[in-house]
């Protein structure tokens, strides 16, 4: 995905459907129909402490507030209708080329890293067996190192969409915490150390494992092999005049979806991690936050 | 940012005998000073906040800045005190912004 800032507003360029199925939903996720985002949204003037003036407020000043956040909504709904076809070129040995292949390089082993990780996490010792060779435990390791080299260099690679999802279940802790199972070749770390290793790179691999469908829907790379020159993509306009409609609606969507799934500082700072309905909110919240800041940069509130 | 219409003061006088009583205890208010309160949220973007403020307050970007703080590192921040009706129109911005804001009698 790429965001084009122009005089005439934004263009959210080469994006996969799974980034346009995100923005499409927006005004659904933005609604605050249920109890919990009622509450944020139209929260309450006092804490709750005169009912008689909250009474009065959502008597007087909620209806305004619902009438001009629906206003807002509509403005990024009709905008959404716009979204388009488009296609991301493929041009044979450029940085893009390079990418898509190395996702679907990544892609097509996720299921044995998955199973790898399920190996390690059930078989692999920590310490040189009774009776086997030393080596053959650091070659395993070693072996394991190469693949976890690999996962990182596929993180760096990355575009914003993969980012924002993978981000948001498998953390990335930099590549000191990933590759600290060898500091030289044929020496092993000190037994505390490596172990936090590997059940660090055990998480990465199952959460990889978990999530494997989501990415591959989310990327299309099905259609690499029968078209490598193009992947499907879609594009979005966005007019200047309607930045502070999208900010507000963005913004009210991350209220929304923080509120349903008690999002608190610690999960959106990245210091807990959930898969599920949550994890993918979380993910949400972060990507609508992203738009939301490139938007801030050039809108008047 | 168009102003929300409708809302009446708090406590606001009934009429009848009850007006004279209502009156004293209203002007007797005017010198207790309100305050507006924004609270954190784990959601809005510092940024976002800073940016309400110097709109709704006409705060400079560095006073915005350390009340925007203010929020994010103990959890509320009075941003303004003074005349209560002008406190309720301030909260009124505030949460046309969708920031957690409530008004209290500074104490």
């Amino acid at each position: 995905m790429e965001i084009l800032t122009t005089d005439s507003g934004w263009v959210f360029d080469e994006m996969s459907p799974f980034i346009a199925e995100l923005l499409r939903i927006l005004p659904a996720c933005a609604a605050p129909e249920d109890d919990a985002a009622r509450k944020r949204i139209f929260s309450s003037p006092t804490s709750g402490d005169e009912p008689e003036a909250d009474d009065d407020w959502r008597e007087y000043v909620e209806p305004d507030l619902r009438e001009l956040f629906k206003t807002h909504v509509d403005v990024v709904t009709a905008d959404l209708r716009g979204i388009r076809a488009s296609e991301v070129s493929l041009h044979p040995g450029s940085v893009r080329d390079r990418t898509v292949k190395s996702y679907s390089g990544l892609l097509a082993k996720l299921p044995s890293l998955t199973h790898l990780g399920l190996i390690v996490g059930g078989r692999l010792p920590l310490q040189p067996p009774e009776g086997r060779p030393r080596e053959d435990l650091v070659k395993r390791i070693e072996f394991i190192r190469r693949i976890v080299s690999e996962l990182h260099e596929f993180e760096k690679q990355r575009d914003v969409a993969l980012d924002q999802f993978l981000s948001s279940f498998c953390p990335a802790d930099g590549e000191s915490t990933l590759l600290p199972l060898s500091d030289k070749p044929g020496r092993l770390l000190d037994p505390p150390e490596r172990s936090k290793a590997v059940q660090h790179a055990l998480k990465r691999f199952q959460a990889l494992g978990k999530f494997r469908h989501k990415i591959k829907e989310s990327v299309a790379t099905g259609d690499l092999s029968t078209n490598p020159q193009s992947v499907e993509a879609f594009a979005l306009s966005i007019p200047a005049e309607n930045g502070r409609a999208w900010i507000h609606t963005l913004n009210q969507a991350r209220l929304a979806l923080g509120a349903r799934h008690d999002v608190t500082d610690d999960d959106t700072a990245g210091q807990r991690h959930h898969g599920g309905e949550k994890g993918f909110a979380i993910m949400q919240i972060d990507f609508y936050g992203m738009i939301l800041s490139v938007m801030l940069g050039r809108t008047e509130l | 940012m168009p102003r929300i219409r409708g809302m009446k003061p708090m406590f606001a006088a009934t009429g009848g005998d009850v007006l004279t009583e209502e009156e004293v205890q209203t002007e007797e208010a005017l010198d207790i000073p309100w305050n507006v309160i924004v609270h954190n949220d784990p959601i809005n973007l510092m940024e976002y906040v800073s940016k309400v403020f110097m709109k709704v307050l006409g705060f400079s970007r560095q006073k915005a800045e350390i009340h925007m703080l203010e929020v994010h590192l103990k959890g509320r921040s009075i941003v303004w005190s003074g005349a209560r009706e002008r406190a309720e129109a301030y909260v009124q911005e505030f949460h046309s912004h969708l920031l957690l804001a409530t008004i209290a009698k500074a104490r």
